[in-house]
């Protein structure tokens, strides 16, 4: 992919010291904590990770579509185009959402109304944000689908989404996130419920059409090779926290935290030797706790030393370049 | 290769009607074939796969396999026995023989039942152990043999992880020590860190109690790491049939092909090595498949023959391909002329 990590500009999306916190009933737990990346535009940026490990709630913060209450934000700064968006109206965030913003979710199906025909979806945010007549809104609307490559974009834009598949449906959901031209894109698992082949070409469609117009793709997945293919930032999320931050030739390269290592080895291969045994990571991505103690990462760890009690910072070495970033006190 | 004795599996044939979904309950309704004439073996001790995108038909082969789903034609042919059509009074003795493990564990374990009794009840069921106190001591020695300890005899599976609870779905398989386990999917709703814990516990268990296993996944690193051969499945049927490391060495159909490319692989500097064929469109239905063969609407290498002729599964060297490429008058020529030097589909 035609990655960059050219700066050009100040961040389309610069996110710093995010901190969140879930409140269970009794007490607040930790869900995110001091979460902070840059997404500059033409690029891809990918929040990587297991289940629970925050990745949905550091999106959803970003337009402010946390379920509040349990959720809520703590500490830290997110800015969108300079903006700081938590002094931003509601009014102002309904703005941004849909126009400067274009979400994609895992389930399509969730996210769209499904009463209304599929060019109506589309034109919904051109006649709110841009002012567009519905007549116009509808024309532009069967234009993006063509954009998103559906075929016979026509006869589709009159369709339910029931009547689509849902590869079908996670391209009308890509023609609703480009519709305003956005800034920036996130997508959290846009692919993960897709064949493998459809799955290919929507995240194709994503990084053409964000590169198109030149803003950056925050790319949500757990899956590596999703990752290695399309991203040109990564950051290893593991409980609430950025693990490791790199370029993605360098976090693949050279990986420092023991967490980056494992996830990479755990992932069986098309490619390359083939081990009798995988190397698995023993227990379980841990929920989210009180926040305090050392490294989260300890209890399943193979190079946990005594220091680790004491939470590590995430910094550099003298052998990292480029801002390659992990937390880790013993790195490989 | 066909030799029933040593086989644990034979399928030939087999085929699967389903109700169309819009004439569904009206007497002599329309058919949908999901499985369209599957053949198959699995020796003793090896592990067979179907791999194929959603709606090919893989879980409906295993459910016929299984006569849970009644076979519309074909046969099948377990250790030796003919149990094509038989009824469930007919296979409950073959199941203790016969178990599957599915996607989803917290759909196949009943809530309310404990640890204990989920792996015990098969064993009930079958009367084997001569009490509950025997059955409770090997549950918690099953337990032991999928890596968990005694400690969840007692519990409930909704105070387990993902993980934790395909495992006790394993051992509740093994409970009966099958002699074939079909797996459907069985990682596929787990983490990468907890789906090679579960992956590692099946190739320990294989040579620990000899097993064979019939592994669906549409997860074509999965299927490489477990194999030993590999189906691919389209629409309902095979198109390609090989041992893991002709597959995945060289893939022939161009299917197959296409459904590497469309993995990507984690590491960056392979990616871009690589050259993506992206595949046009979607799987069509297999309440209508195209004409000829059912690839053809989206082949990079379709020729005119292919809209008007299914071309039969048949033997190209050690496997079998279901591809007019390899025909045999067509064949040097059309797969020179449909092939770059880098032998990938113009
Ligand atoms: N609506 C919610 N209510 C309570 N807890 C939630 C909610 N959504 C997410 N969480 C919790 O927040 C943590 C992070 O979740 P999430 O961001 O969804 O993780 P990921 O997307 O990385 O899988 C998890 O422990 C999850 O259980
Ligand atoms: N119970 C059923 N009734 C009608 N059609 C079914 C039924 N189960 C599966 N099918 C259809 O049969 C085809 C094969 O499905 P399935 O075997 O589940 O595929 P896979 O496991 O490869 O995803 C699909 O088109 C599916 O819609
Ligand atoms: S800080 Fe210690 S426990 Fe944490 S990842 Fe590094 S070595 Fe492992
Ligand atoms: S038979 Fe023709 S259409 Fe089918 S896979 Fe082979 S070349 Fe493609
Ligand atoms: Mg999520
Ligand atoms: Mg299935």
């Amino acid at each position: 992919m035609p990655g960059s990590l050219e700066k050009s500009g100040p961040p389309i999306l610069d996110v710093r010291g995010l901190c969140m916190g879930i409140w269970s009933g009794k007490t607040e737990l930790v869900a995110v904590a001091d979460v902070s990346f840059r997404a500059y535009s033409g690029q891809v940026v990918a929040l990587v990770g297991e289940s629970g490990a925050g990745k949905s709630i550091t999106a959803m913060s970003l337009t402010h579509l946390l379920p509040m209450p349990p959720i809520k934000i703590t500490a830290g700064e997110i800015r969108l185009s300079g903006r700081d968006m938590q002094t931003q109206s509601p009014k102002q965030i309904r703005d941004i959402r849909g126009n400067e913003v274009g979400i994609v979710f895992q389930e399509p199906m969730t996210a769209l109304n499904p009463s209304l025909r599929i060019w109506r979806q589309i034109a919904e945010p051109l006649v709110r944000h841009r002012r567009l007549s519905w007549s116009a809104a509808k024309a532009q609307a069967i234009n993006l689908l063509k954009k998103v490559r559906i075929p016979d974009a026509e006869t589709k834009a009159e369709a339910y989404p029931h009547q689509l598949s849902g590869g079908m449906r996670q391209r009308v959901m890509v023609a609703i996130a480009i519709s305003c031209e956005p800034r920036l894109i996130i997508a959290d698992e846009p692919t993960t419920a897709l064949d493998v082949t459809v799955q290919a070409q929507i995240l194709a469609l994503l990084t053409d059409l964000t590169r198109g117009l030149g803003g950056a793709l925050l790319l949500i997945t757990h899956d590596l090779g999703v990752v290695a293919r399309y991203a040109d930032w990564v950051n290893v999320m593991y409980a609430g926290r950025i693990v490791e931050t790199a370029a993605a030739d360098d976090l693949y390269r050279d990986g420092r935290h023991p967490y980056t290592h494992a996830l990479l080895a755990s992932v069986p291969k098309i490619v390359g030797p083939i081990a009798h045994r995988l190397e698995s990571i023993a227990g379980q991505p841990p929920a989210p706790s009180d926040g305090t103690g050392g490294c989260a990462f300890a209890p399943r760890c193979p190079r946990r030393t005594e220091r680790c009690d004491e939470r590590p910072p995430l910094s550099g070495d003298d052998r990292t370049r480029n801002g390659h970033l992990f937390a880790c006190w013993n790195p490989l | 290769m066909n030799d029933v004795a040593t086989n644990i599996l034979d399928v030939s044939d087999l085929c699967v009607d389903y109700a169309s979904t819009t004439s569904f309950g009206v007497t002599g309704a329309p058919t949908v074939r999901a499985v369209k004439g599957i053949s198959l073996t699995l020796q003793r001790g090896e592990t067979l796969s179907l791999v194929g995108e959603s709606g090919c038909g893989k879980s409906t082969t295993a459910m016929a396999i299984l006569q849970l789903t009644p076979p519309s034609g074909g046969r099948v042919v377990f250790d030796g026995r003919d149990i094509t059509g038989f009824s469930h009074r007919q296979m409950r003795p073959l199941r203790r023989e016969m178990q599957i493990i599915y996607q989803d564990p917290f759909g196949s374990l009943n809530p309310r039942m404990t640890i204990a009794d989920l792996i015990a009840e098969p064993m009930a069921i079958q009367g084997v152990g001569r009490s509950g106190n025997e059955r409770r001591a090997k549950a918690a020695e099953l337990l032991d043999t999928v890596g968990m300890g005694t400690r969840f005899l007692d519990r409930y599976p909704h105070q387990l992880s993902g993980g934790q609870r395909q495992r006790v779905a394993i051992a509740r398989a093994l409970s009966l020590r099958p002699k074939l386990l079909i797996c459907d999917e069985p990682v596929s709703a787990l983490d990468v860190s907890v789906q090679a814990q579960v992956l590692n516990l099946f190739s320990d268990l294989k040579e620990q109690f000899g097993l064979s296993y019939l592994f669906i996944s549409h997860d074509l690193g999965v299927v490489r790491h477990m194999s030993d051969r590999v189906a691919v499945m389209y629409l309902g049927r095979i198109v390609e049939i090989a041992t893991r490391d002709d597959l995945y060495g060289e893939p022939l159909h161009p299917y197959t092909r296409i459904l590497l490319d469309a993995v990507a692989v984690p590491d960056p500097q392979i990616e871009r090595a690589r050259d993506h064929v992206l595949l046009q469109g979607e799987v069509p239905s297999v309440a209508t498949p195209p004409p000829g063969c059912p690839f053809h609407p989206r082949c990079p290498s379709a020729m005119p023959v292919c809209s008007r002729e299914i071309p039969p599964l048949r033997l190209h060297g050690n496997r079998q391909i279901a591809c007019h490429l390899y025909d045999e008058a067509a064949a040097n020529k059309t797969i020179e002329a449909a092939m770059d030097g880098n032998g990938n589909p113009n």
